[in-house]
């Protein structure tokens, strides 16, 4: 059996995640979801995953902060930013500091998936 | 002689306007700058091949169709992008250095109205965080 891809969702809009989260499942993903960056840090540090989506705008601990952290730590680990408050200087910074993609609120669910599907491709060896 | 300044030019489908092609070709030769056009496209697919295939694709048809509308002595490029088009217009303006000027090559009114039946547009959402003119050539323009 193939083994399923581990995706963390972390937005600290709740509803993000929990709409993400069954429509990823359906698609053989499994998701966790969580609400602020200091718990994703705390959850990457415990497990690997192989794709993050994180939004950008969190308190206390940010997206660019996970993605730096998660670049640092699993360098393969493919980071996807969302965000609702896209500038050209964040896409910027997204992309020099490795993240995979960068997308803006709102979008399509669908545009999510083929990113997602993409960077599930590059896992694979 | 290097062209230093960059006009890119931004198609949402493979209808070329030629208003903003010859508004580009005019500032380009005015200006001695080269141009870029862009087209955004959705399409969804996971597989990079046959991304990468239709880019390629798109590109070719998109260089055809403009060296039939312009002149030649005018150094141009194609590029396809693919996916969200405002996430991939974000990325593209993070690749590439400033622009000279941005010219709006798609729904005259779409890129205008930030009220009505065009407001969720994306780029009536995004031209005032350029950092360079969003020109949308009208047919009567006079630059000639």
């Amino acid at each position: 059996m193939e083994k399923k891809i581990k995706l963390l969702v972390v937005d600290d809009e709740a509803i993000v995640g929990k709409r993400l989260k069954p429509s990823l499942e359906k698609h053989g993903y499994e998701v966790e979801t969580l609400g602020n960056g200091r718990s994703a840090i705390e959850r990457i540090g415990k497990k690997d995953f192989d794709i993050i989506i994180t939004d950008v705008r969190m308190d206390d601990v940010d997206g660019m902060q996970i993605l730096e952290h998660v670049m640092a730590k699993s360098p393969r680990t493919k980071v996807i930013i969302i965000t609702g408050y896209a500038t050209v200087e964040l896409a910027r910074e997204a992309l020099v500091k490795g993240a995979f993609d960068f997308i803006a609120k709102p979008f399509k669910p669908s545009d999510l998936r083929v990113i997602i599907e993409k960077a599930a491709k590059e896992l694979k060896p | 002689m290097q062209r230093n300044k960059i006009i890119v030019v931004i198609f949402e489908d493979l209808n070329i306007r030629e208003v903003a092609v010859h508004y580009a070709e005019v500032l380009a030769q005015r200006i001695n700058a080269q141009i870029i056009f862009l087209l955004l496209m959705e399409y969804n697919s996971d597989s990079k091949d046959e991304v990468e295939l239709l880019k390629q694709k798109y590109k070719d048809i998109i260089l055809k169709r403009i060296s039939e509308i312009i002149g030649n002595n005018i150094s141009v490029q194609a590029e396809v992008m693919v996916g969200n088009r405002r996430s991939e217009f974000y990325k593209f303006l993070a690749s590439h250095r400033s622009f000279h000027t941005a010219v709006w090559g798609g729904d005259e009114n779409a890129a205008m109205e930030k009220t009505g039946r065009s407001a969720g547009h994306w780029m009536a959402r995004i031209k005032d965080e350029l950092s360079c003119p969003l020109v949308i050539p009208k047919k009567k323009y006079k630059l000639r």
